[in-house]
C-alpha cells in the first residue's frame, strides 16, 4: 500500500456550526418564518428535522465537528483540520443532516430550504482556495418540477458535481414517475444522482427505512441500511428510467454491498417470469445494475472479510461499481486505506479514483487541483477555480 | 422418480392446502361468528395490498384441468401431483395461504384461524396419510389469542409448528407485544413458520422499505425484506434469548440472503448490545441455532460457483436450509432440481434431516425415522 | 374457452425426419390453442394462430416442465415505461415459473434459452410439420 494513495471521496458530509449560518441564505420571507432569539423564552424554529435513529457512542467521530449544540448539522465544519484528506483530490460534500430535509412537511419551505443550502455551498465551501471541494445539489424531491429547476439553477457552478435527492419526500420508491422530471434535469446538466441510505429514516416519510415498520434500535437500522436502497435501485429500474434517461447515472450510498448478488439473482428470476408487468425493462436488471449504478463504500463490510469475499466471488465486475466514499464524519466512517485493504490490489486504482471519475466526468477532472487518477485526460482549462467568495444574490438566476 | 443425486425421502415444509368454497370452512367457525358469516356477505379475504396476480391465478397451470378438481382443493390429487411423484415422507400443510388470519376484524381474524386449523386436522390431517402434517395456524394482531389458539391444538401429534402469514400490528415480530406468542410456542416446542414474510395483507406493515414497491416483479424481488427484519427484530430484542427452544422458519422468501443478514448483523454486534440486555451471542451464531429457512423460491446464479461463493459467508448454513416445493403454486420448486443444485455432502440435510430436526414431530408414529430433536 | 392438453394423437409414422408428416386436419386445432400430439413417444404442441401454425416440442429448457400446458398470448412490448403494444405474434408461457417464449424462434424472451421448434405449414387443409429441421430462427 503506497502511503497516502490518492483518491477521490464521493461521500464526505460538510456542515455549519449554528443555524444561523445557514438562515443566513434564505430570502428575507423565510428568514423571518424561520425567526430569531428573543424576550420570553421565544427563538428561532430548528431549520430541519433530523434522522431518528442515533448511534449508541455518537452520531460522530470525536473531535470531528466544532459543534454539538442541537440545531448543528454533524457535518464537518472545516475539512482542513483533519490530515485524513491530505492525498484527496476530490471532496464531494454531501449536506449533513441537511439531506433530511426535503421530506418535511411544508413543501414550499423544502424548496426555499433546499436552495439555501445550494447557495450556502457554493458560497462557503467551492469558492475558496481549497481544490478538492466539490458540492452536491440537494433538491425538493416532493415538489419534483422546482426539483429540476434547482438543478438547472445551481449546476451553473461547475464545481457541483451531484444531485442528492435526500429524504424521500412523497413516501414512493425513487423510480416513481412523478420523480422522472429530477433525473431528466440531472441527465440535461450531465450529473449523477446520488440516493443516500437514510432516506426513509425521518418521522416525516410515511415509508420506512426498513420493511414492516421503523427498527427499534440504531444497530438494528444501521444492518438493514440496504434496504431502502434495494427498493430504490428495483424500483429504478423497474420503472424504466434507465430506459427513458439511458445517461442517467445513480450513486447509492450507505448500503453495504453484501446483499449484491442475491439481490440481482431475485431480481432475474422475477424478471423472467412477469415480463408482462413491466414490458419496457429491456435487459436483464443485472446489466442496467452494471451500466447505470455505483455503489459507495460508506459501510461497506470491511470487518466482515467472509462476507466481503463471498460478494466478490458470487458478483463478477464489482470493480467498476464501488466509489470510495468515507462517510466522515460520521461515526461508521471508512478510510481509504482500511478500504483499500480489503479490496484486491489490482481494484485499488478503480475504487479509489477511476470509478468516480466516470461517475462525475468531466466537472471533477477539469476543476481538480492535481492529476485525477493518472491515466484520466484533463481538459486545458486544468486549473482550479478560485473565486472569490460571492453573495447569493449574485448567483444567475 | 427420486430426488435428483439424492435416494432418500423428502420433508416438504411448506405445501398449501385449501378448503374451496367458504361454505366449506363455514361448519367449523365458531358461534357467534359463523352465524355472522353465514348471513352476511362480506368476503372471508382480508384487504392485501395490490399486487394482482398475471392470468388471475396463482397455480401451476399444468396442474389444473379444465373441469378436474382444483390442485391444492383434492387429496388424490395432491397425492398424484406431489407426494408419490418426489417421494414426499412428510408434507407440511399450510393453507393457501392463511390469509383469512389478517381479516381486518381482528376477533373475527381469530376465529378463522381457530376454523381452518379445526377443517385441515377434520378433512386432511385424519385421513390416515401419515404423510401429512399441519400447522397452528395462529391471528398475530391479538397475541393473547393467538397464544390460547397454540395451547388448544398444542399438544396434537400431527400439528408439527405454528404458522404466522401477517403482522397485522405493523411491528417486528421481536416486539414485546408479541412475546405471548413465542412464549406458548415454546412450552409446546413448536417452531413458528413466518410465511412469505408477512406484510402482504393488512395496512399497517409496511412491504419494503422506501415505500410500496411499484410493479409485481419490483414487490416480489423485495419479498424477503420484511423477514429479514423479522429475524433482525426476533434476534435483537430477546426472543431466543428468553426462549431458547424457540425456532423461527422463513417460508417462501428465499435464502441465498441469509449469510449476508447474518454477517451484517454481526458487524452491529456491539450496538445491538448497547441498546438490549437480550443481545449475548453473536447474531450469527444465534441465526444458526434458532433460524430455519426454506429453499422456495430457488434462485439459482447463473454460475453454480457463484451460489457456493455467496454460502460460504455463512459457515453451517447446510444445516439451516431445508426444502420447500410451494406446491400448488406458479413457481413451484421439484425436489429434483433443488437437490442437486446443492453439494452432495449437503443434499440429505437439505431435503429431509433439517426439517426433521426443526419441527416438533410425533414421538412416535411420524413418517421416516422418529423426530430428534437436537435444540 | 376450453383447451385441450389431452391430445394423444398417435401416430404409426416412425420416421420423423425429411418428408412432411401429416398430424391432422387443421380444423382440429382451435386457433390460438395448443393441442399436445405424441409422436414416437415424444410430445409435441401444436398451435394454430390464424394462417400459420407453429409445432413446439413439449419441454421447457428451464425445467423440462410441459411449456405448451401453460398459455399463449400476443406479444407485449414497450419501448417506453407506461406503454405497451401487442403484437399479432405468438408468445409461449409455460406453466412453470411462467417463462415466455417467442414463435417461430423459440427464443426466451428474457433470457438466453430456446423451446425446440419446427417448420410447420397448411396445405390443402392439412397440418404438416417438417420435424427434420429446426424453424428458421427469426
Amino acid at each position: 500500500m503506497p502511503a497516502n494513495p490518492e483518491f477521490i471521496d464521493c461521500f464526505v458530509d460538510h456542515g455549519w456550526s449554528d443555524q444561523e449560518e445557514l438562515v443566513s441564505y434564505l430570502p428575507r420571507g423565510w428568514r423571518d418564518y424561520v425567526g430569531t432569539v428573543g424576550p420570553h423564552g421565544t427563538g428561532p424554529r430548528p431549520i430541519g428535522n433530523r434522522n431518528p435513529f442515533q448511534h449508541p457512542q455518537g452520531d460522530v467521530l470525536q473531535g470531528s465537528t466544532a459543534d454539538h449544540r442541537p440545531g448543528s448539522s454533524l457535518g464537518v465544519t472545516d475539512l482542513s483540520a483533519f490530515t485524513r484528506f491530505t492525498s484527496a483530490s476530490a471532496l464531494v460534500l454531501s449536506c449533513g443532516i441537511g439531506r433530511n430535509f426535503p421530506a418535511m412537511n411544508l413543501p414550499q419551505y423544502t424548496v426555499a430550504i433546499c436552495r439555501a443550502i445550494n447557495d450556502w455551498t457554493i458560497d462557503r465551501w467551492l469558492g475558496g482556495p481549497d481544490g478538492r471541494m466539490f458540492g452536491s445539489i440537494l433538491v425538493p424531491n416532493q415538489v419534483p418540477a422546482e426539483a429540476a429547476a434547482e438543478i438547472r439553477r445551481a449546476s451553473r457552478n461547475s464545481r457541483m458535481v451531484q444531485v442528492v435527492l435526500g429524504a424521500n419526500g412523497l413516501s414512493k420508491p425513487f423510480g416513481h414517475p412523478a420523480y422522472h422530471p429530477i433525473y431528466e434535469a440531472a441527465v440535461e446538466c450531465g450529473l449523477p444522482v446520488a440516493i443516500h441510505a437514510g432516506s426513509d429514516a425521518t418521522a416525516d416519510s410515511l415509508s420506512s427505512p426498513t420493511a414492516v415498520s421503523a427498527p427499534l434500535s440504531y444497530g438494528e437500522y444501521a444492518a438493514l441500511s440496504g434496504q431502502s436502497i434495494m427498493t430504490h435501485i428495483a424500483s429504478l429500474i423497474g420503472q424504466g428510467v434507465f430506459t427513458k434517461y439511458p445517461d442517467l447515472k445513480v450513486l447509492v450510498v450507505g448500503g453495504g454491498v453484501g446483499w449484491i448478488p442475491s439481490f440481482l439473482w431475485r431480481f432475474e428470476l422475477n424478471y423472467r417470469a412477469f415480463g408482462r408487468d413491466d414490458p419496457w425493462v429491456n435487459k436483464p436488471p443485472s446489466e442496467y445494475f452494471r451500466t447505470h449504478i455505483k455503489v459507495a463504500t460508506f459501510r461497506m463490510e470491511l470487518e466482515a472479510p467472509e462476507l466481503l469475499a463471498a460478494t466478490i466471488g458470487a458478483f463478477a465486475g464489482l470493480d467498476n461499481i464501488l466509489c470510495f466514499g468515507s462517510g466522515f464524519p460520521a461515526a461508521e466512517s471508512v478510510s481509504i486505506e482500511s478500504v483499500l485493504d480489503s479490496v484486491p490490489v489490482e481494484w485499488r486504482q478503480r475504487v479509489s479514483t477511476l470509478n468516480a471519475v466516470e461517475l462525475y466526468g468531466s466537472r471533477i477532472t477539469a476543476n481538480a487541483p492535481s492529476g485525477v487518477g493518472a491515466s484520466v485526460q484533463r481538459s486545458d482549462s486544468g486549473r482550479p477555480q478560485a473565486s472569490a467568495r460571492s453573495h447569493p444574490t449574485e448567483l444567475p438566476e | 422418480m427420486t430426488a435428483g443425486g439424492y435416494d432418500g425421502s423428502v420433508i416438504d415444509c411448506d405445501v398449501h392446502h385449501a378448503y374451496g368454497p367458504a361454505t366449506k370452512l363455514t361448519p367449523y367457525i365458531q358461534a357467534p361468528w359463523r352465524e355472522f358469516v353465514s348471513a352476511s356477505t362480506m368476503s372471508l379475504n382480508p384487504a392485501q395490498k395490490h399486487y394482482p396476480h398475471p392470468f388471475g391465478t396463482n397455480k401451476r397451470i399444468d396442474l389444473v384441468d379444465d373441469g378436474g378438481p382444483t390442485p391444492g382443493w383434492d387429496y388424490d390429487l395432491m397425492a398424484s401431483q406431489l407426494l408419490d411423484p418426489f417421494n414426499i415422507g412428510r408434507a407440511i400443510l399450510n393453507y393457501d395461504v392463511g390469509h383469512e388470519s389478517a381479516h381486518n376484524n381482528h376477533y373475527l381474524a381469530a376465529a378463522l384461524a381457530s376454523a381452518l386449523n379445526d377443517w385441515s386436522l377434520d378433512t386432511w390431517l385424519s385421513r390416515g396419510d401419515d404423510r401429512l402434517y399441519g400447522s397452528i395456524l395462529v391471528a398475530s394482531t391479538l397475541p393473547t389469542y393467538a397464544a390460547n389458539e397454540i395451547r388448544r391444538l398444542g399438544a396434537h401429534p400431527r400439528m408439527v409448528g405454528v404458522l404466522m402469514v401477517a403482522d397485522g400490528l405493523g411491528l417486528p415480530f421481536g416486539h414485546p407485544i408479541y412475546h405471548p406468542i413465542f412464549e406458548a410456542a415454546s412450552e409446546f416446542d413448536l417452531p413458528i413458520s413466518l410465511h412469505f414474510g408477512a406484510d402482504l395483507w393488512s395496512k399497517q406493515g409496511q412491504l419494503a422499505a422506501g415505500g410500496n414497491p411499484l410493479s409485481r416483479t419490483e414487490f416480489y424481488t423485495l419479498l424477503p425484506q420484511p423477514a429479514m427484519h423479522h429475524i433482525t427484530s426476533c434476534i435483537s430484542h430477546g426472543v431466543f434469548d428468553k426462549w431458547p427452544n424457540v425456532r423461527l422458519v422463513l417460508l417462501e422468501t428465499g435464502y441465498t440472503w441469509l449469510p449476508w443478514l447474518a454477517r451484517t448483523l454481526d458487524l452491529q454486534f456491539s450496538n445491538l448490545r448497547r441498546e438490549s440486555p437480550f443481545v449475548r451471542n453473536l447474531p450469527s451464531e444465534t441465526i444458526l441455532t434458532n433460524v430455519r429457512i426454506a429453499t422456495q423460491p430457488y434462485e439459482p446464479p447463473e454460475h453454480s460457483s457463484h451460489l457456493i461463493d455467496l454460502l460460504s459467508a455463512l459457515d453451517g448454513i447446510e444445516d439451516v436450509i431445508m426444502f420447500s416445493s410451494d406446491y400448488p403454486h406458479w413457481d413451484i420448486d421439484d425436489a429434483d432440481d433443488v437437490a442437486k443444485e446443492f453439494p452432495p455432502g449437503w443434499r440429505a440435510k437439505i431435503m429431509y434431516r433439517n426439517a426433521e430436526q426443526t419441527f416438533r414431530w410425533p414421538a412416535t408414529g411420524a413418517a421416516g425415522s422418529p423426530s430428534s430433536r437436537t435444540i | 374457452m376450453a383447451r385441450d392438453w389431452c391430445g394423444g394423437i398417435t401416430l404409426l409414422k416412425n420416421d420423423m425426419s425429411g418428408a412432411s408428416v401429416d398430424v391432422g386436419s387443421s380444423d382440429e386445432f382451435m386457433d390460438r390453442i395448443f393441442r399436445i400430439v405424441a409422436i414416437d413417444g415424444k410430445e409435441f404442441g401444436v398451435l394454430r394462430w390464424g394462417e400459420a401454425v407453429y409445432v413446439v416440442r413439449n419441454i421447457c429448457p428451464h425445467h423440462f416442465s410441459p411449456v405448451c400446458r401453460g398459455l399463449v398470448r400476443e406479444s407485449a412490448q414497450s419501448e417506453a415505461p407506461g406503454t405497451i403494444v401487442l403484437q399479432d405474434s405468438p408468445i409461449v408461457i409455460c406453466p412453470n415459473h411462467r417463462w415466455e417464449f417467442r414463435l417461430p424462434s423459440g427464443f426466451a424472451v428474457r433470457s438466453r434459452h430456446s423451446i425446440k421448434t419446427y417448420p410447420a405449414r397448411i396445405q390443402e387443409g392439412r397440418v404438416l410439420v417438417d420435424f427434420g429441421a429446426r424453424a428458421r430462427q427469426a
